[in-house]
């Protein structure tokens, strides 16, 4: 009886023993060879977005890191969004070499004044891409230049403006004059030209891409000129808001609010598909440096407010973008700038390197105001 | 252990060793079948992981091609820019440009556009080429396909300040088929398509493309894979597949070309891309295939091993069981040998009483076999006790002086009677110089040897057996440790050699058939070989199958006096003489004996018994009158009675023991006790006595008693003359009547009893055999007769059943000792239910009174009448 009870009771143990042996040396095996056979072995693709502003400000930061995150999640990228780092500041090298050693590959930077601080970091690392948001100047070979197109979109904006207005003075504000704002600009008042050559065209500096106070300063003052419509551009939603609260009409910038009275359009960008290009693109194999797509590649469009339009309106600005599809050229015929100095003659077109890089002039028709 | 038990030992250890194997199997096919899901694992991961760097490598391949065919049109466009070039420093028209283009080319055309979209010179485009040309004239040189055109490559032409036309070339798609763009024919291992990613279709083919190519998917008219490869181009600039649902051996590339709307598509051989890696992939194979079996032999290695630690864990769990089992076999036989022995004595000891007063000669013949088979079954359960004991370890040697000579003496007495018995004969041997004093156990010694020569005689049918002691040495010094050898020789029926080697093992008797008539446990040798080795000796047998054997006993002993025995044969026969002439063979007029009883008569009995020898004899009667004699002076001899009122004998010598002032302190002290069975005289012993006598005391044992205990000195032997005379006479006297009483006696007890109270015969045993002296005796017992009724009387009366047993015992001892049988009977009867009512249960006790109350008058009348019929048959006046 003794010896079966044991043999029994060996047998159950033996049972449990060896069940346990097998799977523990299964699992082992397994997911050793599943670590160095897998995916699991390459490091994981990541990438890291720096970011001047909490990403959750309305404007450029919220868009940006929307639409890098959708972008990631599409392709399978991790994503590391460092935002509030300060430019200028020695914030950006720690952030950048935290990044790297935890093996990021690709890093975006969303503020275009990281660019020159970040140049010596790029040399320093060949094996990381860095992409610079930046549409005017390129710094440096190892780093890629991304921005949007936005002059064509503008463009039509004015077509807008030009076409709501009712007082004939169409406002604008935008941060500092450089070669991407006063192309911008430039193409606005083109588009307001080309609806209502009689309008004027106001507008403001407000000093900084965020710079709330001034921005309402401007706002304000463009009302007080008489400006019933107004376009801008800023790397914030501000500037929508004190127009709305002034009560003053405006193309919006970033992202249409459609619950907004005095919000007659906006311009918007898929930043999806813009991060989504770059991420596909294998810069050593095609040795790009710059990326600015627009309206032609589906990146930017002017949303239009429903029933804030009328149908003239609505069909006119139609009728402009439909032009522009089929080779009409903003930049292009008899341009004379505010000096009086002729920029293009009748029958030519502004080569696109001229106008991304060397826009240093602004059309005749607008006009700066000045604070009293 | 019978068959049966064999039989199921056999199947469960075929059982255990078919359960290991089974287990061994299973586990060996669990770790196998592990193995192999992981190797299975293994190969398709690394077939996984090889797909894996394939498509890599693919895709840089596609990424490469897509690369060469952006330079192949970057030639193209440098082209025409530098016809632009030339243009715009006015040297050419357009329309000379344009042709300029096409020059030598018939398959291409070309044209030049303005920014309005007018044609300027050469050939119109389509209006799908709008937003090409807006691109142109914004400065961007492009090449793109246009359904049932061609490939146009387009540049901008520069005028004054900004850009003024665009300049293009179409390659038409009938030349595309043949000259243009061709480069799977050039290098690749590739065949490479260039692909209209809007349009669809295949713009450039490899050479062989067509309806009938392995490639072509007639179902879509387009190339295999195609879908797969542009939704996963969505995501990536080039991509790869290697699916055998596509093509088992090609694996499916594509890469969009940069600034067109086309793609390459291509499909490269799986081997010709992995032909190195697969090496690695066999190597890896084929040491993890070794690995298994190395494995393998490791877990049969590790089974094995765990086989053999299980059944040696197995058989150490039944050795300790096996040993448990045994210890407590032991302790089990040494409680019972311990409990049977008690009531068997007691069994024993009834029996002798009945020996003594059974009357009927059948009676005495079966109360002797009682007697032989009890003593036959005590020896047993001695041996049983002593086994166990030696077994469980509880055996000691006790370390004690002794002497040779009286272990020889009784050795030889009891072997001799038992070899006389059964007519053999026995001669014993001992060396003259052999030491007579030792120090050591001499109750086992004597076991060792009687053990050896009991077995000689035992079995030996006839013939002899002779015991030799002897020693190397011939001088002996006190304190030394001598080895002494014991050899029992005999002519028995000897042992086979087969059997030898079981002759000392417990419980094993051999040539059982042979032997069947010989009783016995089987343990006596074995006994006697752990005593032996407990003793620090040795035993070795010699023995001839039919002829004999000879066991030699070696055993070291210490010397204690080296006196020698001398010549013992002698002294045995001396010894014989000493036994037989007991009568007067000494005087001690010196000696004083101090005689306690609280019987005048027995004192009487034992004063006339002495007298011969001249002994000064002391009286007293209870044990306080002793306590103080022996105060008063010396005795050299105590005989002190057991059952006594107010103080017995026991607690008497107790006192006497205690008392610092006595003058007896050395003197040996002799019970007298009528309680005469056996274990009583270990009871005596214990209690502090030397020895014992039992009443009615015997003539002989009282002299031979004296004799023993009183120092030498003061005994004188009578003449030899004389002692020889009486000895000549008296000895065969003596053996004779020792022969009728066993037999005759009986018989005339038996007539006598049926007309005499008083057994005449029976009295003058007990009187030292006269006539006269048991006429005294006579006259005294008529003579306390009143004193003694009364006495008895008054306890009864008084119900001090106490005292009434005191007397009752004393009539009982008394009138035996004059012959008074019945009475004896009748008031042993009395004192027994006395005894059981005081010391008995108490559910019993009414019924013992009323028995005493009953018969208490029976046994008075029968009183009184035993003293008329000594009145009136011998005359015995009171």
């Amino acid at each position: 009886m003794m010896s079966v009870k044991f043999w029994d009771m060996l047998t159950k143990r033996f049972v449990v023993f060896s069940i346990v042996q097998a799977l523990v040396l299964c699992l082992c095996i397994f997911l050793s060879v599943n670590h160095f056979g897998g995916d699991g072995w390459q490091r994981t693709k990541s990438v890291a977005l720096i970011l001047a502003s909490p990403k959750d400000t309305e404007g450029w930061p919220r868009e940006i890191a929307l639409g890098m995150q959708q972008a990631c999640d599409e392709l399978g990228y991790e994503l590391y969004i460092e935002d509030e780092v300060a430019v200028g500041s020695d914030a950006c090298h720690q952030v950048i070499e935290k990044l790297i050693a935890r093996g990021v590959k690709r890093i975006f930077l969303a503020n275009p004044g990281y660019q020159k601080e970040v140049e010596v970091l790029a040399r320093k690392y060949p094996q990381v891409s860095f992409f610079a948001n930046s549409a005017g100047e390129t710094v440096s070979d190892e780093i890629l230049n991304y921005s949007v197109r936005y002059y064509d979109v503008r463009y039509l904006s004015g077509v807008l403006a030009g076409l709501h207005t009712k007082t004939g003075i169409v406002g604008y504000a935008a941060p500092f004059p450089a070669s991407e704002t006063r192309r911008d600009l430039n193409a606005f008042a083109l588009g307001v030209q080309s609806v209502r050559p009689d309008a004027r065209i106001l507008f403001r500096w407000t000093g900084q891409w965020i710079s709330p106070a001034k921005e309402h300063e401007a706002v304000y003052l463009l009302k007080m000129q008489g400006a019933d419509v107004m376009g801008y551009f800023a790397a914030t939603q501000a500037i929508a808001a004190a127009a709305e609260e002034i009560g003053m009409d405006y193309i919006d910038f970033h992202r249409l609010r459609s619950g907004n009275a005095h919000c007659i359009a906006a311009i918007e960008t898929d930043w999806r598909m813009v991060y989504t290009e770059l991420l596909r693109m294998n810069r050593r194999s095609e040795g790009e440096h710059v990326y600015w797509k627009g309206l032609f590649d589906d990146v930017v469009c002017l949303h239009l407010q429903n029933g804030a339009l009328t149908p003239r309106e609505e069909a006119l600005v139609g009728r402009a973008r439909s032009a522009l599809w089929s080779g009409h050229q903003i930049f292009s015929g008899n341009i004379i700038d505010q000096s009086g100095s002729r920029r293009c003659m009748e029958g030519e077109v502004i080569s696109n390197s001229d106008v991304r890089t060397h826009m240093d002039w602004l059309v005749r028709g607008v006009e700066s105001i000045e604070s009293k | 252990m019978n068959p049966n038990d064999s039989n199921e030992a056999k199947d469960a250890s075929q059982r255990r060793t078919l359960g290991f194997a089974m287990r061994m199997i299973g586990q060996f096919l669990i770790f196998l079948l592990v193995l192999f899901g992981i190797g299975t694992l293994l190969h398709s991961k690394m077939s996984d992981a090889l797909n894996v760097e394939v498509e890599k490598f693919v895709v840089r391949q596609a990424e490469q091609i897509s690369l060469t065919y952006r330079e192949l049109f970057q030639n193209e466009l440098d082209l025409l820019e530098k016809l632009a070039d030339v243009m715009e420093s006015g040297k050419l028209s357009p329309d000379d440009v344009t042709a300029a283009v096409i020059h030598g080319e018939p398959m291409a055309q070309a044209g030049m556009v303005d920014m309005y979209g007018r044609l300027v010179a050469g050939t119109p485009l389509p209006p799908e080429s709008k937003l090409q040309m807006a691109e142109a004239l914004q400065g961007r040189q492009s090449i793109h396909h246009y359904k049932g055109v061609g490939v146009v490559a387009m540049v901008p032409v520069k005028g004054v300040q900004n850009i003024r036309y665009a300049l293009y070339k179409i390659y038409l798609d009938q030349g595309l088929q043949e000259d243009y763009f061709h480069l799977s024919d050039k290098s690749h291992e590739a065949k490479v398509l260039l692909y209209d990613l809007n349009e669809e279709r295949v713009v450039v083919p490899y050479k062989g493309y067509g309806e009938n190519d392995r490639f072509y998917d007639p179902a879509t008219k387009l190339p295999k894979g195609v879908d797969q490869l542009l939704s996963r181009l969505e995501n990536a600039h080039g991509v790869a597949i290697f699916s055998p649902e596509i093509d088992e051996d090609y694996v499916l590339f594509a890469s969009d070309i940069k600034d067109t709307n086309c793609a390459v598509i291509g499909y490269t051989e799986w081997h010709s891309v992995v032909d190195g890696i697969l090496h690695i992939h066999m190597i890896v194979l084929w040491v993890f295939g070794l690995l298994v079996v190395l494995f393998c032999v490791f877990v049969l290695y590790a089974f094995t091993n765990k086989l053999q630690a299980e059944e040696s864990k197995e058989l150490r769990e039944a050795r300790d069981e096996a040993l448990r089992a045994n210890r407590a076999k032991s302790e089990f036989l040494a409680n019972m040998s311990h409990e049977i022995r008690t009531p068997l004595n007691a069994v024993l000891g009834m029996n002798e009483m009945i020996l003594r007063e059974a009357k009927g000669a059948s009676l005495q013949k079966y109360a002797w076999n009682v007697k032989s088979a009890g003593e036959t079954l005590l020896s047993l359960i001695n041996d049983i006790l002593d086994f166990s004991k030696i077994e469980s370890g509880k055996m000691e040697l006790v370390d004690a002086s002794y002497s040779m000579s009286s272990v020889l003496n009784d050795i030889y007495n009891m072997v001799k009677y038992k070899a006389d018995q059964k007519g053999l004969e026995f001669h014993i041997d001992v060396m003259p110089e052999l030491p007579d004093g030792f120090r050591g156990d001499e109750v086992r010694l004597r076991q060792v040897l009687v053990n050896i020569l009991n077995n000689a005689v035992k079995y030996t049918p006839k013939g002899s057996v002779t015991f030799t002691i002897r020693s190397a040495l011939k001088e002996f010094r006190a304190g030394e440790t001598v080895m002494l050898e014991f050899v029992s020789k005999d002519t028995g029926i000897g042992i086979r050699e087969a059997d030898k080697g079981k002759l000392f093992s417990q419980f094993e008797r051999l040539d059982i058939k042979r032997n069947r008539n010989i009783e016995g446990t089987g343990l006596g040798l074995s006994i006697t070989v752990r005593l032996v080795r407990m003793m620090g000796g040795t035993i070795d047998v010699e023995s001839v199958y039919g002829e004999g054997s000879v066991f030699t006993v070696r055993l070291p002993l210490r010397i204690e006096n080296p006196e020698p025995v001398g010549d013992f044969l002698a002294r045995v026969e001396e010894f014989v003489r000493q036994q037989n002439s007991y009568r007067e063979s000494f005087v001690a007029p010196g000696a004083k004996v101090l005689v306690v009883d609280d019987n005048d008569m027995n004192l009487t009995v034992v004063e006339s018994l002495l007298a011969k020898t001249k002994v000064q004899i002391d009286c007293c009667m209870s044990g306080r009158e002793c306590l103080a004699k022996m105060r008063q002076q010396h005795y050299d001899i105590v005989f002190l009675d057991h059952m006594m009122p107010e103080m017995d004998g026991i607690e008497t010598l107790e006192k006497a023991k205690a008392m610092k002032d006595s003058k007896c302190l050395d003197t040996p002290v002799i019970a007298l006790t009528a309680n005469a069975i056996s274990g009583v005289k270990e009871m005596f012993l214990s209690k502090g006595f030397d020895d014992y006598l039992s009443k009615p005391v015997d003539s002989r044992a009282l002299e031979r008693m004296v004799q023993k205990y009183l120092p030498a000195g003061l005994v004188q032997a009578v003449e030899p003359q004389s002692s020889s005379e009486e000895e000549n006479g008296a000895a065969p006297q003596a053996e004779a009547k020792e022969e009728t009483a066993q037999t005759e006696p009986k018989e005339t007890q038996e007539a006598a009893s049926s007309s005499y109270l008083i057994d005449q015969e029976a009295g003058l045993k007990f009187c030292g055999g006269t006539e006269p002296m048991h006429l005294r005796f006579l006259a005294m017992f008529c003579q306390r007769k009143e004193a003694v009724q009364n006495k008895l009387e008054t306890a009864m009366r008084e119900e001090n059943w106490k005292d009434y047993t005191t007397h009752i015992h004393a009539v009982k001892s008394t009138s035996l000792s004059i012959g008074g049988t019945q009475l004896s009977e009748a008031a042993k009867a009395l004192e027994m239910a006395g005894h059981a009512y005081l010391d008995g249960p108490e559910e019993e006790k009414e019924r013992q009174l009323s028995y005493i109350r009953e018969h208490h008058a029976e046994v008075m009348e029968m009183y009184d009448a035993l003293i008329e019929e000594a009145k009136e048959r011998f005359g015995v006046e009171i």
